[in-house]
């Protein structure tokens, strides 16, 4: 298991580096620069700062000085905010998207898989339908309609929190929490109700009720454990792209996270702070895979890795 | 062969039949037999016959705008049964019409991610060890690209529409089944059965597609039913970026979108696109259950 766990590691360093090599020269062979403004500058301001960010060298030379600056931790100054290294934008939006992706995918994970086991429980049955209605539902409305409904509900009616804004205190977190936790909901819960009612007709839990458990224990210990590999295994890319942020619903709710930079870095062809993201999620993916599969066999025993 | 046919034959010609090949048309059988299933078959279909020749029926064509009906609510006086858009377009026709590409994106999308990332993850997780690692660490790779730059350099090569669009949609969705077929995979290899199979000599590749991925259908018929609206969205935010379809043509999606801006003063404008995109996924959803349990071998 240890010796699983630390090749996975080291087999991380080259996955990475793939990831950072077909990133780098995709995004550099896409038309355009980040100086194509509206304002055209003259030839000799573009020479100039061409030359300043290393634009004018060939191609493999940006990409031998970029990887060198990874390797020592520099991702390079932001093409677009100025005067700002990647890293430090990162490092101010990362733990903002962190602190509210975590909440959400926990949130998820525990509504999604509660509700998922008792449609399961009681299939066929309005519950059922109840749920994988709403299962439906989130599934469908995309968080750009679900964000501004709960801020008119909740924020505007109700009054009950703020609009939008972030001052680090639990009232701005929890429309966004709700609002990006609503498409893992949807998901986990049809997940987990598909594999639990296959899990509730196989032999070992049936040959567990039969020994006089009771349904409690053996919902829990026979049929959850095994019944939840398809919903763990959603769970390790869902929480990577969910920590990461989104830019919708750091728009809705101003929320100065990192889910923007996605979108924004993009068109603004800010190339170091793209390769940024690229390699913040990229690592997070990993990351989260890994411990999905260290998690399987604890799970299910059977799984075995060699 | 019809049912009656199969009738005719008696109970030893029905068990020819299913023996025979007989698997697909046996899940057939059984997927006709569960009614909820059989309804959103109907309802489906309906959607889809109504938005292939649903627009040559309406005396509006999508692209035409009449400035004198500008985001007029629905009404049987104008014959706009759907109101009209901000631009005096007919809705009814623009609902039908952008149902086309949203249920070709969102139906062949799908199918492709299914069919790519079940075969991928059942081979990963079967074959294990050094395939394994070199598979899935693909689809990392592959989960980590920047999408954007993606489906630009796409465009670049297509052209701008809706084959780019289905290109890049079906790049990344495959990968979420991937991983998800392949934990299964890992557990399943290691039941009996497999054993069985691998002791009585079946070549690795007939025990994946024989025992692996028949068994694995349940989540991934499941996922497959989250993935249909998150293709139809999907498109609509590529639409939105500039990369897809381009007005006058139009999604779902485009229109679900353009009618969350107007949801305060012009609700219908998202209720209508709303709806259909809803009643779809319902109906495919009995339809993916209805699959499921018809096909799933666990459940004979």
């Amino acid at each position: 298991m240890l010796r699983y766990f630390l090749r996975r590691l080291l087999i991380a360093i080259p996955t990475l580096l793939a990831l950072i090599t077909i990133s780098f020269f995709m995004i550099h062979a896409v038309p355009g620069g980040p100086f194509d403004g509206n304002r055209k500058a003259t030839p000799e301001v573009m020479a100039n700062l061409n030359k300043a960010y290393h634009l004018d060298e060939p191609l493999y030379e940006q990409f031998g000085r970029y990887l060198w600056g990874v390797l020592q931790l520099d991702f390079g100054p932001s093409f677009k905010y100025r005067d700002y290294q990647v890293s430090e934008l990162i490092f101010r939006g990362f733990p903002i998207s962190v602190d509210i992706g975590l909440w959400a995918i926990a949130f998820a994970a525990l509504v999604g898989i509660a509700i998922g086991t008792l449609a399961a429980l009681r299939q066929n049955s309005m519950l059922d339908y109840g749920v994988m209605t709403f299962g439906m539902v989130g599934a469908a409305v995309p968080t750009f309609i679900t964000s501004p409904l709960l801020q008119l509900v909740f924020a505007v009616w109700l009054r009950s929190f703020p609009v939008a804004g972030w001052d680090g205190g639990w009232q701005h977190k929890v429309l966004p929490i709700f609002a990006l936790s609503l498409p893992p909901i949807a998901a986990i819960s049809r997940l987990t109700r598909g594999s639990m009612v296959e899990a509730l007709r196989s032999n070992h839990v049936r040959t567990a009720r039969a020994k006089g458990l009771g349904l409690r224990l053996v919902v829990l210990r026979h049929a959850l454990l095994g019944g939840l590999l398809p919903t763990l295994a959603y769970l390790g890319p869902a929480t990577a792209g969910i920590v990461t942020g989104s830019v919708v619903i750091e728009r809705t709710f101003s929320i100065p996270g990192i889910g923007r930079y996605f979108v924004e870095a993009a068109s603004n062809r800010d190339y170091t702070m793209v390769m940024g993201t690229v390699i913040v999620y990229g690592a997070l993916i990993i990351l989260a895979n890994l411990i999905v599969d260290l998690s399987y066999s604890l799970l299910d025993p059977k799984v075995r890795y060699d | 062969m019809t049912d009656a046919g199969i009738e005719a034959f008696g109970a030893a010609g029905r068990e020819a039949a299913e023996a025979a090949g007989g698997k697909i048309r046996g899940g057939l059988g059984r997927l006709r037999r569960n009614r909820m299933a059989v309804v959103g078959m109907v309802i489906f279909g309906l959607i889809a016959v109504a938005c292939v020749i649903g627009p040559a029926l309406i005396p509006f064509d999508f692209t035409i705008q009449d400035f004198s009906v500008i985001s007029d609510p629905p009404s049987l006086t104008s014959g706009h049964l759907f109101g009209t858009d901000d631009l005096g377009r007919d809705l009814a026709a623009r609902v039908l019409v952008g149902g086309r590409t949203s249920l070709a994106i969102g139906l062949l999308a799908t199918f492709v991610a299914v069919v790519v990332g079940t075969g991928f993850g059942a081979i990963a997780g079967y074959f294990g060890g050094a395939v394994d690692q070199v598979m899935m660490r693909l689809v990392e790779v592959l989960f980590g690209l920047p999408f954007l730059f993606f489906v630009i350099l796409l465009t670049m090569l297509t052209g701008r529409g809706i084959l780019a669009i289905f290109v890049a949609i079906g790049v990344v969705s495959w990968l979420t089944i991937a991983v998800i077929v392949r934990g299964q995979a890992l557990s399943i290899k290691q039941k009996e059965f497999i054993e069985a199979a691998r002791a009585g000599g079946m070549k690795p590749f007939t025990i994946v597609r024989r025992h692996i991925v028949p068994n694995t259908i349940g989540p991934v018929i499941v996922y497959a039913s989250l993935l249909v609206p998150e293709v139809i969205i999907a498109e609509s935010i590529l639409s939105y970026l500039g990369l897809g379809v381009q007005e006058p043509q139009t999604s779902w999606g485009a229109l679900i979108d353009a009618g969350a801006a107007a949801m305060e003063t012009q609700p219908y404008q998202l209720l209508f696109p709303g709806s259909a995109l809803a009643l779809t996924l319902f109906s495919l959803n009995f339809v993916a259950d209805g699959l499921r349990d018809a096909f799933d071998p666990k459940d004979r």
